[in-house]
């Protein structure tokens, strides 16, 4: 037999001839092997797959991050004082262009170090309204308000930010009429701050794009590039629109002035940063991430009004809760950092993923659903098209009171599969997902010891079970998240946000949780639950309405662990249109708050198993739902002070705004989207960076407006009704060519692509 | 009316330089260029053989394609996709190679039982439908064979590797990618691989070893150290767990630090530690063995489920993982394997694995 071939004792045949060729020439032909091993026939790169690849950190790297740094730093410096005579000239000839009967000053603006930068000021007057305006302005401001509302669900997003400028100019008219003291800007103090603002924007320019940009391999030309284009696209925007606001409030109302500052002040300096950004990002690399803590930087100098001890003390009030609003923000904002570098460049745990062969254990896998005939014959198909061992698996879809087709659908194929397939129907008790599933998981055979959940819409791939089953080999492993992926992606620039959004919460967040041993939370669907864990800790809990994160720190706080696989990927429909999302959202707000009131104490007591640092992600992991809110009030308190002519605006408020872009909505920070879809090759989807920020906005309003409600007690105590995701798919399956189709030579026709994986198969390391 | 323009202008002027950076991401969203799903991971990483099965079933559909005349005997040609290919059916023929280098830069198919004379490299891939003898040296990009596929001393595979029949590898080769057989992988010493998938995975040429029978009368159970907690249905363990040997554990272990298992002991579930894990020899683990760092197996241990660590595996002279009626997988950044050792299953390792 040629197995037992011994080895013969015999001089070896020929050596191989490359012992035998020049150490050059052996260097040339390893070099061939490795393109080879790493290429198609047909020339194409054969990648590794998504889930596994990070990015190489090297002391080159760490040394033209600095360099980068430290050249668009000292670019700025050594241009301050041309920067500082352009923005004069544009003011002159602004000012002549637009007759403005001013005379142009200077005003001196302390930097770091003693130096001083100096800044155009245009000594015009400031257009007080007087009754008439006011009304005139209110009565604007409630059309605005109104005919927000006639925009179709389509335009979601600006309706939200119609409504944003209507309310903030509704009490821009308010305070102007009835607050008892003048209002306490100058309209040239109003430019000032904006340049002043502006500046820091510029001076924080090079060091995030250090953080963010250049820490990826892209060329470090482009780098530089990318910096400098940054700094003078700015360098001329900012006196533009430091003007264009003159211009509206001269030729309009002082009564502008508030909304300006705050909705088209610094706003639009971070959107351009974004969309830089997001462009470079889109060139070659990966990685993203576009904000960092903001040095406090004072001295606007407007007039300064409440100079007695009540004012001082209304001062300290407002500071005092402004400054934790800022310390929390901050806080998340280091985690953002943390996840995201760590994802980049830490070392990438996902320990279960080579199981491929082992005696698998029975599996139930639950499929809640209610009314989904659009979706559950395509699910339980899939599920049947699996490769898990047919005798250990069975599919129970758990039909909760549909009154559409879905109780037909799942008797047919029931009737078809009788061995596999045990449908539950509901007729009674409380319905919901969660109730749904307590119910089916207390009937289920006692031999499945994994339960698996999946949502109606989900489109399982053949391999799915086996790998979410196998990290329950541990015996720790209480429960198991997969990857979601959507797979209507190209319906809509929501579902195309939505998509930007699971890719920076999984790829990134999760992973990175995962990596370093935090609470990666078990999501609901592509995942499911040991089922020993599960009635140790008390079984799924019917009144509430993310039973996902519920069971989640459940099972924390009971010594196991959760675990997530970023390989386990899955397809999900994605709302297609905005009332669906925010109905979404608004359901996790209120079952996310739920979990945080339930288990932010027994979390903070800390159970001896676990660790302080996952105590902290827990307590951050529960009040994700809280920052929308929270930023709510931060901003009220600003405003507050703006009005009562506090200055914060280089500081306070501009670490408000930035963080906004990077914590809003609560789901996958901002700055890891970019680093999510990097890491996935999909470079050309960050171009729509800019536009998350309207996601974000209808996320804040919407998971504020649930969170209010809540606390009010307007909600019922969850869990006691199905909160169902519309679906949107019609006709067959809408499944993208799977990997099944790479056949051929080296990895396939094209060779590579996802499918093909990765070097050697890519599946050496998949 | 006029002095109205110049303000206009302005407005235009600062909307248009704001809106400038914006256009990438406007061309994006009009005129999508990555707006296609992800494709998701369907099979592939899971099963080693993945590439190789669709390899034939390529092959198999490109021949059917080709003239009647052209899908059996000597070809020379082209497959209908372009691939070129060659074709040998008769006993004695040689493969004839096209580079000045000696590498074969067409797809192979090999008819007839063939041993190579060594030192070849083939760029594309090796198809045999009868048994293949490879000499020393030779350099294969892929290689399915449906028979018996025997890889000489020194040999490397540089992308996956499968036999319808046993697979035995020479010493020092090495094995880039997936490495599956259906019958069964017998591995010289010095090999150095990455994954390899089949029901039975051995180190040198010696009888695999079957997993120990019961013992004739239960051994002792160990009696729990203080601390110890049951949670759900295993034993949490606080600090290091050191279990004496000749001993029998009736429940699966948690060990917050590092696990040492003594000699002959019988552990009746799975063991977890987040340190180390230490099996001393012909201890036995009926379930799977999963440590966050480094597992070290003795002589003649078995280990009845997966083993899992996230540093490293020892698998010492005649240690077993899984049975041939519980397959199993070894899993671990790197996997050592002395001579001896063998995996009913699967041995996964990104970072290298090697017999000693």
């Amino acid at each position: 037999m040629p197995g037992e071939t011994a080895p013969t004792p015999a001089p070896a045949p020929a050596r191989p001839r490359r012992l035998t060729r020049s150490p050059g020439a052996e260097l040339e032909r390893a070099r061939r092997l490795e393109r080879i091993r790493i290429r198609g026939v047909r020339g194409g790169v054969i990648r590794p797959h998504r889930s596994m690849v990070g990015l190489p950190w090297t002391i080159w790297r760490l040394f033209t991050t600095l360099l980068l740094v430290t050249f668009g730093l000292a670019l700025l410096v050594a241009s301050l004082p041309w920067i500082g005579e352009a923005w004069r000239l544009i003011f002159e000839r602004a000012r002549d262009l637009l007759g403005i009967h001013a005379p142009l000053g200077d005003q001196l603006l302390p930097l770091p170090g003693g130096a001083t930068f100096t800044l155009p000021v245009l000594a015009v007057g400031t257009p007080l309204p007087g009754a008439r305006t006011l009304w005139i302005a209110g009565a604007v401001s409630a059309a605005l308000y109104l005919a927000s509302s006639a925009l179709p669900a389509r335009f979601t997003p600006l309706r939200y930010f119609l409504r944003l400028v209507a309310v903030l100019q509704a009490i821009a008219v308010l305070v102007f009429a009835f607050s008892p003291v003048p209002f306490p800007y100058r309209l040239q103090d109003h430019v000032f701050v904006l340049l002043t603002a502006g500046l820091v924007v510029m001076a924080l320019v090079p060091v995030i794009l250090g953080f963010t940009l250049h820490v990826f391999d892209l060329a470090l030309w482009k780098k530089a590039l990318l910096t400098l284009a940054l700094l003078v696209h700015l360098g001329v925007f900012i006196p533009l629109q430091a003007l264009a606001h003159l211009g509206l409030v001269l030729r309009g109302t002082a009564v502008l002035m508030p909304v300006l500052f705050l909705l088209f002040g610094l706003l639009p300096d971070v959107m351009i940063f974004v969309a830089f950004y997001g462009w470079a990002l889109s060139w070659r690399s990966e990685f993203e991430r576009k904000e960092t803590l903001l040095p406090v930087h004072r001295g606007a100098p407007g007039r300064r009004r409440g100079s007695g001890g009540g004012a001082a003390r209304m001062r300290l009030a407002l500071l005092i809760p402004l400054y934790f609003v800022v310390a929390v923000m901050v806080i998340y904002t280091i985690r953002h950092y943390i996840f995201t570098l760590n994802r980049l460049f830490g070392r990438h745990r996902q320990p279960y993923v080579d199981i491929g062969t082992a005696a698998w254990p029975r599996v139930a896998v639950f499929v809640p659903c209610h009314n989904e005939e659009k979706v559950i014959g395509h699910m339980l198909d899939a599920l049947l098209a699996g490769d898990y061992p047919p005798d250990r698996l069975a599919i129970i879809p758990i039909d909760d009171r549909s009154t559409d087709a879905t109780g037909k659908i799942v008797d047919d194929h029931a009737s078809r599969f009788p061995d596999r397939i045990k449908p539950l129907h509901r007729k009674g008790g409380r319905p919901g997902k969660a109730a749904a599933l307590k119910h089916a998981s207390e009937l289920a055979s006692q031999d499945a010891g994994i339960h698996l959940v999946f949502d109606a819409d989900y489109l399982p791939g053949r391999g799915l079970i086996k790998q979410l089953v196998a990290p329950f080999f541990d015996p720790e492993v209480g429960a198991v998240m997969g990857r979601v992926v959507p797979v209507n992606v190209g319906k809509s620039l929501l579902t195309r946000l939505l998509d930007l959004e699971r890719t920076g919460g999984y790829q990134v967040d999760q992973q990175a949780r995962m990596n370093l041993g935090l609470i990666p939370q078990y999501g609901g669907t592509v995942g499911g639950v040991r089922r020993s864990a599960l009635f140790a800790v008390g079984g799924w809990r019917d009144d509430t309405l993310a039973e996902d994160t519920d069971i989640t720190f459940r099972l924390v706080l009971a010594g196991w662990e959760v675990v997530y696989q970023n390989r386990s990927e899955c397809y999900e429909e994605v709302p297609e249109n905005w009332p669906s999302r925010i109905a979404q959202i608004k359901r996790w707000a209120r079952g996310h708050n739920q979990s945080m009131v339930r288990y932010w104490w027994p979390l903070l007591k800390r159970p001896p198993h676990v660790r302080r640092r996952t105590v902290v992600d827990g307590l951050l992991l529960l009040g994700v739902f809280s920052v929308g809110p929270l930023l709510l009030v931060g901003w009220g308190l600003a405003m507050a002070l703006y009005y009562l002519g506090i200055q914060l605006s280089a500081g306070l408020l501009a670490i408000l705004a930035v963080a906004m872009y990077s914590t809003l909505g609560n789901f996958a920070a901002f700055f890891e989207v970019a680093a999510g879809a990097r890491l996935d090759g999909s470079r050309g989807r960050i171009r729509l960076l800019p536009f998350l920020i309207v996601g974000f906005l209808v996320s804040l309003v919407s998971v504020s407006t649930a969170t209010i409600a809540q606390i009010a007690g307007f909600w019922r105590k969850g869990g006691g009704r199905w909160a169902k995701t519309a679906r949107h798919r019609a006709g067959g399956v809408p499944m993208p060519a799977g990997d099944e189709e790479d056949l051929g030579p080296g990895g396939g026709p094209g060779s590579g692509g996802a499918g093909a994986a990765g070097p050697g198969g890519g599946g050496a390391r998949g | 009316m006029a002095d109205l323009l110049p303000f206009l202008a302005l407005l235009a002027l600062a909307a248009g330089w704001f809106f400038l950076p914006l256009l990438p991401a406007l061309r994006e969203l009009l005129r999508p260029t990555d707006i296609a799903a992800l494709k998701v991971v369907d099979r592939s990483s899971g099963y080693v053989a993945y590439f190789a099965r669709n390899f034939r079933m390529y092959l198999e559909k490109q021949t059917a394609l080709l003239p009647a005349e052209q899908q059996v005997g000597d070809f020379f040609g082209r497959l209908p996709d372009g691939t070129r290919l060659i074709r040998i059916h008769k006993a004695g023929d040689t493969l004839e190679r096209e580079s000045q280098e000696g590498a074969e830069n067409r797809l192979v198919v090999v008819d007839v039982p063939l041993a190579l004379e060594g030192g070849e490299t083939f760029l594309m891939e090796l198809y045999a439908r009868a048994p293949l003898t490879g000499g020393p040296g030779a350099v294969y990009r892929a290689v399915y064979a449906e028979k018996e596929l025997t890889l000489g001393d020194d040999s490397t595979v540089l992308r996956w590797a499968h036999a319808g029949g046993r697979l035995t590898v020479g010493k020092d080769s090495v094995l880039r990618g997936r490495i599956s057989s259906d019958l069964g992988v017998e591995l010289a010493p010095g090999v150095v691989f990455e994954r390899i998938g089949a029901p039975i995975i051995s180190a040198g040429n010696h009888s695999p070893p079957e997993p120990p029978p019961p013992p004739p009368a239960p051994p002792a159970p160990w009696q729990f150290p203080a601390g110890a907690k049951m949670v759900g249905d295993h034993v949490r363990i606080a600090g290091d767990a050191e279990i004496p040997p000749g001993l029998r554990v009736a429940a699966s272990l948690v060990v917050a630090g590092r696990l040492s298992i003594g000699l002959g002991t019988i552990v009746e579930g799975s063991v977890k530690a987040h340190g180390d894990v230490v099996l001393a020899d012909e201890a036995q683990v009926q379930g799977a063995v999963v440590t966050r760092t480094r597992l070290v197996v003795g002589r003649g241990a078995w280990i009845g489920g997966p083993a899992i660590a996230e540093v490293s595996i020892r698998l010492g002279r005649g240690a077993l993982v899984g049975g041939p009626e519980l397959p199993a997988t070894a899993s671990a950044p790197e996997v050592e394997l002395e001579t001896g050792a063998a995996v009913y299953g699967q041995i996964s390792a990104p970072n290298g694995a090697r017999t000693l």
